[in-house]
């Protein structure tokens, strides 16, 4: 990266910023929202580091508020990173700091136009989901532009195009990421909302939309090589990989029907070994809601459909270059024991997957109510791996299983003060999937929370959980307690320990104590801590974070 | 407006290449073979499944560049793929690791050559080996090295003598085992218990000093790997040569 390049990116900014106040009359609104964030560990052990990821978000945002024309408001947003030093876990490339973020976007009553960094998604992702994550250090924004068009009743067409962001290279190639000779990502979405052209559908409350994506990203020629046993040879790269995308979604009374198939053509590239399959996939969603009551059940098959801007991997952590992003099943576990062992989307070997949920509040004041009401959840997640590479068919039971995930959660308030939470679950993970080692585990885990509110002014919370089982690191025991003084304090100590008796066991403490004190929008935490390593993922998507020791400080503020 | 439109969306519906099977791989010739030789160092880890693939890529192409690439196998006790019921690890293997950039958190397998720098990044997977293999075997730059080495099973070293201009470069050399039987996991998820883990790391020396040789390794099976080190810390030449017994180890 070049200071030039950033003085001359920040210049623009303040010109286009000038530009919006310029034309800033008595009747339109103008205003600025932002937010900083910064975390840091500072670790001595066993040499000091002070690893932080600092941002500052910025929108201007302007609003014409005179319907005398089409234009409607413009917004221009940008965000400065800072990450010199990055917390462990986040990918070195990242190191670095600049403009991360820079766009401009202008409204129209017709559609809008956005210039700059753009992030998108195609229905459920399954060929485009271009999105920011940075606790995972996930940027998939594309530097170029994006059309999202109304052009009539019930129809939205979206065309967008851009380099993607990985790591820095907006600023590596001396273009500001405006070169779009190596590598470039185009894309079109179509929506008909057909219900809007049908009153007898909309009489009857329900709604049916049809969409169709398409996506092509291009890559200039590389030579790979391969060894075979005849001699050596390179692979022959399609420089244009397309892909589709069909999808119909249909709401009616509480019942959501959703089916999307995608197809990829010929992909080669690090991630699936030089394949040239194609990637299909395939998810349907059935789910029926109404008060007191809901259901979900879900379906998913994928095959090859790790479709990313860089056909090379440019890190060994592979979060960067992706641009689709495969809906993740299985619960997003917040509670500690439970998110220890969680699961990372097999994109290229390809899964099967089947969820389901069911969710029941009992009213108050009923038998199973009780005075406040009763909250049952139960649901369930397994997915397994493909009896063949491409193939339809579920693989064995005794080999092909990548992930299980039952659980049963009890959700009460006992009093005017006391609430509970309870979990039972079961767990089963391969590892040799998932992490590339660890085998097999299957585990069984209870969790049990209490929450208390002596007043307005004191709450407090506290945790229990246990984790059984006889593989992989063994049992866990886990306990937090949480202390809330005057809405604006509060105290955290939690401790874990690996009590052992399994092949990896370490009978290790782990622990983690902070206080935070929230004044209005601003927010501090500090905090002393030892953190086990593991794996943080969200979307299916995982980030290794090794073992942390240190004073943690985390500021927050937003306007 | 409309027509601009309709171009983007044409552009954008027939940018799609399909490859057929038969045009899929171009061959290359090899490049044509000099004096210059090569270090690939393989890290790996017992608890690795797909570390075996990445072994097999490795004996490849020291197959296919005989006696012009040498594969080092570095086993770095810092990495979790190497932590465990069995210890394959040494010391100088994390030495040569850190030097990698490797930290407890790099994915195996993972790979380099010549502790030079492939794009970004030090250690990069094995489907890049043969390119990077192959685009460094054009360096024809190559100074003079040739080494032999001395096993005193007495004292457990291997003394080294090495013949190279000594301004500007150190020498550092490697002790190297070949096919030593051990337990690994394997890609279907199994574990192997009769596994032979190729070009094992066992000792190694910055300054080209006498090498440890511990007790357990079996000297028909071990080498010395000696590689000449410039000012940017970059191989610049290897030599690879069986261990002799000395006259104290007789």
């Amino acid at each position: 990266m070049s200071w030039n390049c950033r003085n001359i990116l920040s210049s623009l900014f303040c010109c286009v910023l000038c530009a919006v106040h310029g034309t800033v009359t008595a009747s339109d609104t103008v205003y600025v929202s932002g937010a900083v964030q910064h975390d840091g560990l500072l670790e001595w052990d066993p040499k000091w580091y002070y690893g932080s990821n600092s941002y500052l978000d910025l929108s201007v945002h302007y609003l014409n508020d005179s319907n005398r024309c089409h234009f409607k408001g413009l917004r221009a947003t940008t965000r400065l990173e800072m990450m010199q030093w990055p917390l462990p876990g986040y990918d070195e490339d990242f190191a670095g700091h600049g403009v991360g973020h820079l766009s401009v976007a202008a409204t129209f009553d017709f559609g809008e136009f956005t210039v700059g960094d753009v992030y998108a998604q195609f229905g459920a992702g399954l060929i485009l989901n271009l999105y920011e994550d940075r606790y995972l250090g996930i940027d998939g924004a594309l530097r170029g532009a994006k059309i999202n068009l109304q052009p009539y009743k019930g129809i939205d067409f979206t065309l967008l195009g851009g380099k993607q962001r990985r790591f820095w290279n907006c600023y590596t190639d001396h273009a500001w990421g405006w070169n779009y000779t190596q590598d470039a990502v185009l894309g079109a979405d179509l929506e008909l909302h057909v219900d809007q052209w049908s009153r007898r559908m909309q009489e009857l409350d329900m709604s049916l939309l049809i969409g169709a994506s398409y996506v092509s990203k291009y890559e200039q020629f590389d030579s790979v090589y391969v060894m075979r046993d005849d001699g050596q040879y390179i692979y022959n790269l399609p420089l244009w990989v397309g892909a589709g995308d069909v999808r119909v979604n249909w709401q009616y009374k509480g019942w959501d029907l959703l089916v999307e198939y995608a197809n990829k053509a010929n992909d080669p590239s690090d991630e699936n070994g030089y394949s040239y399959m194609p990637g299909e996939a395939f998810l349907a969603s059935l789910s029926y809601s109404r008060k007191g009551l809901a259901v979900l059940a879900q379906i998913k098959r994928s095959y090859n459909m790790a479709f990313r801007s860089s056909r090379k991997c440019i890190s060994l952590t592979g979060l960067e270059g992706r641009i689709n992003l495969l809906p993740v099943f299985g619960k997003q576990h917040t509670y500690a024991l439970p998110s220890l062992n969680q699961y990372a989307t097999q994109y290229a070997n390809g899964e099967w997957a089947f969820q389901t949920e069911l969710r029941y509040t009992w009213a108050r004041k009923t038998r199973m109510g009780g005075r406040y009401g009763t909250t049952l959840a139960l649901s369930a997640a397994h997915i397994r791996g493909l009896k063949e590479p491409g193939s339809w068919d579920v693989s064995p039971r005794s080999e092909g299983e990548y992930f299980t995930d039952i659980n049963l959660e009890l959700n009460k308030r006992l009093s005017k003060r006391w609430w509970l939470n309870a979990m039972l679950m079961y767990q089963a993970a391969n590892f040799n999937v998932i992490e590339g080692e660890g085998g097999f585990m299957r585990a069984g885990i209870a969790v049990v929370e209490g929450r208390f509110r002596l007043n307005d002014n004191i709450g407090m919370r506290g945790e229990l959980q246990y984790l059984y089982s006889p593989h992989y690191e063994g049992q866990w025991i886990f306990a937090l307690y949480e202390l809330s003084l005057y809405q604006c304090v509060s105290l955290s100590g939690e401790w874990m320990y690996n009590i052992g008796h399994a092949p990896l066991a370490t009978n290790e403490h782990f622990y983690n104590v902070s206080a935070t004190y929230t004044n209005g929008a601003h927010r501090l935490q500090l905090g002393y801590c030892k953190t086990k390593d593991g794996y943080n993922c969200a979307g299916g998507v995982c980030r290794y974070v090794p073992q942390q020791k240190g004073i943690t400080l985390s500021y927050n503020f937003s306007w | 407006m409309k027509r601009a439109l309709l171009i983007l969306w044409t552009v954008v519906l027939c940018a799609c290449e399909v490859i057929d099977e038969a045009d899929r791989l171009i061959p290359v010739p090899l490049p044509p073979a000099n004096s210059r030789n090569h270090v690939l160092f393989d890290c790996t880890g017992f608890r690795c499944v797909n570390c075996p693939k990445a072994a097999e890529v490795a004996q490849s192409l020291a197959s296919t560049y005989a006696g012009q690439l040498f594969v080092v196998s570095v086993h770095p006790p810092s990495n979790p793929f190497t932590q465990g019921l069995y210890d394959y690890t040494c010391p100088e293997a994390d030495s040569i690791y850190i030097a990698l950039n490797g930290t407890p958190s790099t994915p195996f397998p993972a790979g380099n050559l010549d502790f030079k720098p492939y794009g970004e990044d030090f250690l990069v997977p094995p489907s890049e080996w043969p390119t990077m293999v192959y685009n460094a075997m054009g360096d024809t730059a190559a100074p003079y090295l040739e080494v032999t080495a001395f096993a005193d099973t007495v004292k457990h070293i291997v003394d080294i003598q090495a013949l190279y201009d000594k301004r500007q470069v150190r020498l550092m050399t490697m002790l190297v085992e070949d096919s030593v039987l051990g337990v690994q996991a394997m890609p279907d998820g199994s574990v192997n218990t009769a596994y032979y883990h190729r070009h094992m790391l066992r000792s190694a020396s910055l300054k080209g000093e006498p090498l440890r040789l511990p007790e357990q390794c079996r000297l028909p099976y071990c080498t010395v790997v000696a590689v000449l080190i410039d000012n940017n810390n970059t191989i610049i030449q290897a030599d690879e040569t069986l261990i002799n017994l000395s006259g104290a180890g007789r």
